[in-house]
């Protein structure tokens, strides 16, 4: 018996706006409860919201980084529970009418994943448990921040193509600057809606809903995890229950959370506190405007353009910052290959302690760098160090050279004086040398470079090096 | 009934402190405020200075407790003032105390309330009307210049007609609503009662940030319309139909032009209220849990506390209410809130082609005379309903023994502070 996998996507993005869906409470986290929350979000009496404009505008550039169409209106819903952590008993989400329909992800196997849509809704606040008694605490910081859920259809047919779709879907939010989708922190979440039937069959079979998973290779074994079980039951005969599940990542199984055998009634209708959400043409324009190049289109581009391989490109273009940095340092520069170089080498392992976020440096300063090395201002040792000052410090290289007095030494004269010196003083050496000890002449290289403090041109004193030793 | 132009306060403190005997005497024999201010602050010299207000008690008043009149929020104590009220005290009005009302707004004849009821001054036997019962009474009976109310269907305008009072509700979204207790989120409005249209006007100049003008202009070219569908209800009480037609003949005689209108979705009016008004307020009153704010249960988890807490507090009509709109929010229901939204949009359209032909509508407020305590009839809001269904300003005008309303175009509050003054003035001349 040959079984087929049938999941479906429903992902849950924090958007990146400074401020909550409905109020000015900070849209950060806090370790302190309730210190980011307002009588609007924690749903106290008489309190009036005012909708995040940002929320729209960021919401819409996710549908168009994924192909979807744009509403021009669209409403907020009430979805009504119970539940401590559901500060007004309704959930505001987009139920009837969301604000992007109908997009799609291409996959690298030739699949095509279709998004249903995209809404937006406001987050719910947070039960704390209590350790030692029975008691649970509700936090507000999160309740009312602002979400985005991409609801895939039912297209996926294995694990493989879940994570190229999230990581498609992290990488072109990360570009278009809807959010930091950092998975570990929570800022995307991802739920599985998963059944089995026997391949070929067009009827599916009962669905869970599996939750909980924090990166990707929980996903993959949650994946795998559970189309064994439901393939288990199956063949045992035993009762397949339509249910949400949780994914513990130390046992490598899912468990049971809670029964959705029934349909809830959430008495969704349509929000009468809050307007209409309009976006016209224009506002549309502006914001495809506003996304940038994928990192697919530029993994075409690179090699076209700037004769990069295929291997450099894929690094530079994951991060949006660094194809940023090497795009505009390119316009000022023309050695793509070096750039590209100091990126991938020196760049990244500067940051391998930090983050990419802390990369200060700018692309003029980035180039004047790499023009002083060209043009043996200072030499490549020089060069690799003051870099790994003004990347994170944003510095201007021109000034760090002057004030710490980094320039080489070109003056021929000087260094032939230095050479002269040191040859007379090292008799011994020079004899060796004489005698056919090539590491002799690196000897008197690192006599030059001591005296000079580093600060000499090497191909200079190697040249200067052996006119003076064929004459001792 | 105090008239704001006749009081020249010198010093808010002074004049408090001196006036606090007379309003707890006041109180006693017309219980007419849940709290009284023991105190007021330093004021600001603005254009309101000591003038004397009550505010009913769903509006949130700063240390003051805002109880709703319910169990539920008994010992609610807010930290923040409503914004209205924060725009009253930068004038320098002084806060007396806070109205009983019908438990969250829900009644009309104030005795839903789980504190006091209200004693109409005018005649203790007969009904003060509701739900801002204790705002018209401390109007009325002279404790306070003004106060504010909450109109949803009829609120503020209907227990103005029954104490004898001006009652003014402004078009909807013209006055913040942060700060009110909101039941019906697309229809309520935060109201004024006072003794004289000139001073409602004014009041509402203020809460409003001065979006509504306080000018009230004679205006000879106003045409009154006068809606057949309301006069020709079958349960119309001839004295307050006779009495009303009696200010309209007056109005004419003074040179107005009067034309007949129709409104031919009225009979849909209360219905369509109904289930869109019990709907909203099942989903704003989900948020009242015992949890956050207000008296909480004992229970041995959440769903307990919950439930308690609610079962406990609520009064019947409010619980009657949050049922019948879980109802029309639920799977079963929803279609029926569909076709009240439909006819809604209907009765607006019914009342813009109105107001083609018209400036205003002049009719009954309510359709009985005062009634007696506990002889409610049920269908006390069946006139003011329409303009919290369209947005409408509203106001009603003492004469005679009845109010007479005048409804405008959404925004038109000039118009209809006009034709109210005009209303008032034929009362004061006993035409």
């Amino acid at each position: 018996m040959e079984y087929e996998v049938v999941m479906g996507l429903e992902v849950h993005v924090e958007l990146g706006t400074k401020t909550k869906l409905f109020c000015s409470c900070p849209n950060t986290f806090s370790t302190e409860p309730n210190v980011f929350c307002c009588p609007k979000c924690a749903g106290l009496p008489g309190a009036v919201g005012a909708l995040n404009e940002k929320a729209i505008e960021l919401a819409s550039k996710a549908g168009l980084s994924l192909d979807c169409t744009i509403q021009n209106n669209s409403t907020f819903d009430r979805k009504h529970y119970f539940y401590p952590d559901l500060a007004s008993a309704y959930q505001t989400t987009q139920f009837y009418r969301p604000i992007c329909v109908n997009g799609h992800v291409d996959l690298s196997d030739g699949s095509s994943i279709g998004i249903k849509q995209i809404h937006i809704e406001e987050d719910a606040g947070k039960l704390v448990h209590d350790p030692y008694i029975d008691a649970s605490y509700v936090d507000y910081n999160r309740s009312s921040r602002c979400l985005i859920e991409i609801v895939s259809q039912p297209d996926f047919r294995n694990k493989a193509q879940v994570i190229e779709y999230l990581d498609t879907l992290r990488s072109r939010l990360i570009y278009a600057g809807v959010s930091s989708c950092k998975m570990e922190e929570g800022i995307m979440r991802c739920d599985i809606n998963l059944s089995v039937r026997e391949k070929g069959s067009d009827k599916l079979g009962v669905r869970t809903e599996i939750k909980n998973m924090a990166s990707f290779r929980s996903i993959e074994r949650a994946i795998e995890s559970e189309t064994k079980r439901h393939i288990k039951c199956i063949e045992t005969g035993e009762k397949l229950i339509q249910e949400t599940r949780g994914w513990n990542d130390e046992t490598g199984q899912t468990f049971a959370m809670r029964e959705k055998e029934y349909a809830v009634d959430y008495r969704y209708f349509p929000d009468p506190e809050l307007p209409e959400i309009i976006i016209t043409d224009e506002m549309m324009e502006k914001f495809k405007s506003e996304i940038p190049e994928f990192p697919k289109a530029k993994m075409q581009r690179y090699p076209k353009d700037y004769g990069l391989s295929d291997y450099d490109t894929e690094i530079i273009v994951s991060e949006k910052k660094l194809a940023e940095l090497f795009e505009n340092t390119a316009k000022l520069y023309s050695g793509y290959k070096n750039i590209a170089n100091w990126i991938i080498g020196d760049l990244q392992s500067i940051i391998k302690e930090t983050s990419i976020e802390d990369i200060k440096i700018t692309p003029e300063s980035f180039a004047s760098l790499l023009k002083m090395v060209d043009e043996s201002v200072i030499n490549t040792s020089t060069g690799k160090s003051v870099f790994a000052k003004i990347v994170l410090s944003g510095e201007d290289p021109k000034s760090i050279v002057e004030k710490e007095g980094l320039a080489q030494i070109s003056d021929d004269g000087a260094i032939r004086e230095m050479i002269i010196k040191a040859i007379n003083e090292n008799p011994n050496v020079v004899a060796d040398y004489k005698g056919g000890k090539e590491k002799a002449l690196t000897f008197f290289v690192g006599q030059i470079m001591k005296a000079t403090k580093g600060k000499c041109n090497p191909k200079i004193v190697n040249e200067i090096l052996k006119e003076e030793l064929a004459k001792a | 009934m105090i008239n704001i132009d006749s009081l020249k306060c010198q010093d808010a403190k002074a004049d408090f402190a001196l006036k606090i005997p007379e309003i707890k005497k006041l109180n006693e024999e017309y219980k007419a405020l849940v709290t009284i201010c023991d105190s007021v602050d330093d004021l600001p010299k603005g254009s309101l200075y000591g003038v004397p207000f009550t505010v009913k008690d769903n509006i949130l008043t700063k240390d003051l407790l805002t109880t709703a009149c319910s169990k539920t929020l008994e010992d609610y104590c807010p930290y923040e003032d409503a914004h209205v009220v924060k725009l009253l005290k930068e004038q320098g009005a002084t806060l007396v105390g806070k109205a009983v009302m019908d438990e969250f707004a829900f009644g009309s004849t104030g005795e839903s309330s789980c504190n006091s009821v209200a004693l109409n001054p005018l005649d203790k036997a007969l009904t003060t009307g509701g739900s801002s019962s204790g705002s018209a009474v401390s109007v009325a009976c002279g404790m306070a210049a003004f106060s504010l109310g909450s109109d949803t269907s009829g609120s503020v305008r209907q227990p103005a007609a029954m104490c004898k009072v001006v009652g003014v509700k402004p078009s909807y979204e013209t006055v913040s609503m942060q700060g009110l207790f909101t039941c019906v989120t697309s229809m309520d409005c935060i109201g004024v009662l006072a003794s004289n249209v000139k001073d409602s006007a004014k009041i509402l100049e203020t809460i409003s940030d001065g979006k509504i003008s306080g000018d009230v202009k004679e205006n000879k070219n106003i045409t009154i319309g006068i809606p057949q569908e309301y006069f020709d209800y079958s349960l119309l009480d001839k004295n307050v139909k006779d009495q009303v037609m009696s200010a309209i003949d007056s109005l004419k005689a003074d040179g107005y032009k009067v034309v007949p209108v129709s409104i031919p979705t009225f009979d849909s009016h209360w219905v369509a209220y109904n289930i869109i008004g019990s709907a909203e307020v099942s989903s704003n009153f989900g948020k009242v849990d015992g949890i956050k704010f207000g008296h909480r249960s004992e229970g041995n988890s959440w769903e307990e506390i919950f439930v308690n807490s609610r079962t406990e507090c609520f009064g019947e009509k409010v619980k009657e209410r949050i049922i019948k709109g879980t109802y029309f929010l639920g799977e079963e229901g929803y279609g029926y809130l569909q076709d009240a939204q439909r006819i809604r949009t209907k009765i607006i359209s019914d009342y813009e082609k109105a107001f083609e032909i018209c400036d205003v509508l002049i009719t009954p407020t309510v359709p009985t005379l005062p009634f007696k305590v506990g002889n409610a009839r049920g269908d006390e809001d069946i006139f003011t309903v329409a303009a919290g269904l369209v947005g409408l300003p509203a106001i009603s005008v003492p004469y005679k023994d009845t109010g007479v309303q005048v409804m405008a175009k959404r925004n038109d509050e000039a118009a209809m502070f006009s034709m109210a003054n005009e209303i008032e003035q034929i009362a004061k001349e006993g035409r």
